[in-house]
């Protein structure tokens, strides 16, 4: 055997493979590249990109098979922190929807110190076409009491007129038997704002027992008068949308728009305290 | 398995290097043709052994590129297999010792460059392995698939050496356990599943040529 290990063939491969061994590690450790190294890295490593764009390729599709329970347990998780997320995402909407909400009060609590209030959410409308009564979510546990009033930032929504621990039934101005003290803003003129049926499903209620001659025109600004003990004064019920005559009392027969949109409410706001107006 | 050395087998590689001789011409006045082919002739080199070199060259390449991008992502046993030497030792088998030395030479050279190892030191094994068993099938054993899972077996317990003695040189503070259990072992046991391949590749890959050889000695 000895004998095939003392050719000249063998020899030169011996040299070679320590050159091919020696040579490159030591152009390596000065920082220089060996040139054969580096033209075989030029012609491949176009070929080794393919190669590796396929071996992605391909490991993506056997990844279906060799990571099966490992891919079912990361898409649990995920799904997890996706939930997870829309639930962030969604309080954190609605915390930023509760908060332009609340803002949106600063004015009336500005104007009216003496007002103590308690955020409360719709949670159900009267199932019948023939009323429009609201319902909330807050009741005696939270402090709410009978015929408190309700408000909106825009103005008045009604009072409470049934309640439990956790719920309550808001009454609107515009339903039938209601009736609120009322003035003019621009004339002081003082009358009754009273929910009619036939207005109730436009949100408008009329405004009565205003004095025959009071000057009264469309768009003025109606406001509580704060008789009754229950809305304090200034809050707003509505604007005058029309202005005609009673043919019976030759009164003034003025309708109001109301200024909050009962079929939009969300939220609103139980005035729990406030100081009683004393003229 | 005989352990018995026989007469060496030559002259199916006699067949290949059969070859006519060179006509002398006037210095100066050779074309590129004719200088290559008086290399071919020097290097006792046919139309046939160009293309076995080709496909040999091929088989490097592809198996190179095969074991730096598809098995350093798919880690059998948590290691790279060393899909080159079972391929030079498969190479080596078939097309003998020469061969064998060549191959496992480029071959070294080849994936020490793309796999960019700070030491090179396969060509000391590929190279040897090669021309080793390209002697050892000629002159001691048969080529038979329990021959090449022996020869497999061998030369990646080499292998095993060369990784332990790269890592020492290379990381230092390694403890042995961490080399063995880590590295040593599973490289081992994935060169060992996957040589199977290359086997494969090469023995298809060159059997056209070895047909022809056959029918050229008889």
């Amino acid at each position: 055997m000895k004998q095939f290990f003392k050719n000249k063939f063998f020899y030169i491969m011996t040299v070679l493979a320590l050159l091919f061994t020696i040579v490159p590690t030591i152009f390596y450790s000065m920082g220089l590249t060996f040139v054969f190294r580096d033209a075989v890295c030029v012609l491949l490593t176009p070929m080794q990109k393919v190669f590796n764009y396929a071996t992605e390729a391909l490991d993506g599709f056997a990844a279906y098979f060799y990571k099966f329970d490992e891919l079912v347990e990361e898409n649990n998780a995920l799904r997890e922190r996706i939930a997870e997320l829309e639930k962030q995402n969604y309080d954190a909407a609605e915390l930023e929807e509760r908060s332009a909400w609340m803002s949106s009060f600063l004015e009336m609590k500005t104007q009216h110190t003496d007002f103590k209030m308690l955020s409360a959410s719709v949670t159900g409308r009267e199932s019948g076409n023939y009323s429009k009564i609201l319902t909330i979510d807050a009741g005696t546990g939270a402090g709410v009491q009978l015929n408190m009033p309700v408000v909106t930032s825009e103005g008045i929504v009604g009072q409470i007129t049934e309640l439990g621990y956790n719920w309550a039934k808001v009454t609107t101005i515009v339903e039938a038997q209601s009736a609120v003290g009322a003035y003019i803003e621009r004339t002081d003129e003082a009358g009754i704002c009273e929910g009619a049926f036939e207005l109730s499903a436009d949100g408008l209620c009329r405004l009565s027992y205003l004095p025959a001659e009071a000057d009264v025109k469309v768009g003025d600004r109606v406001l509580s008068t704060g008789f009754g003990s229950v809305y304090p004064r200034g809050l707003v019920i509505g604007y005058v949308e029309t202005v005609g005559i009673n043919e019976f009392t030759r009164s003034p027969d003025v309708t109001v728009k109301c200024a909050a949109d009962f079929s939009e409410l969300t939220q609103v706001m139980i005035i729990t305290d406030y100081e009683i107006y004393v003229e | 398995m005989n352990n018995n050395p026989r007469t060496p087998d030559r002259s199916r590689e006699n067949a290949d290097r059969e070859a006519p001789s060179a006509s002398p011409r006037e210095p100066g006045s050779e074309s590129l043709t004719d200088r290559f082919r008086e290399w071919r002739l020097a290097l006792n080199m046919d139309g046939e052994a160009i293309a076995k070199g080709a496909v040999c060259a091929l088989l490097i390449v592809v198996f190179s590129l095969i074991q730096t991008t598809l098995f350093t992502r798919f880690r059998p046993f948590g290691a790279v297999p060393d899909l080159i030497l079972p391929l030079v030792i498969a190479i080596a088998m078939t097309e003998r010792e020469r061969w064998g030395a060549v191959v496992g030479l480029i071959a070294a050279f080849v994936i020490e460059s793309l796999g960019g190892s700070r030491l090179t030191l396969l060509p000391l094994l590929y190279m040897p392995s090669g021309y080793v068993c390209g002697l050892l099938t000629i002159y001691y054993f048969r080529d038979s698939a329990a021959v090449r899972a022996l020869y497999t077996g061998i030369s990646s317990a080499v292998r095993a050496i060369f990784t332990f003695t790269t890592l020492a040189m290379t990381v230092g503070d390694i403890s042995l356990a961490t080399a063995v259990i880590g590295v040593v072992l599973p490289e081992f046991a994935a060169n060992l599943l996957f040589a199977v391949i290359p086997h494969a590749a090469a023995y298809f890959a060159l059997r056209p040529f070895n047909k022809s050889r056959d029918a050229k000695v008889q």
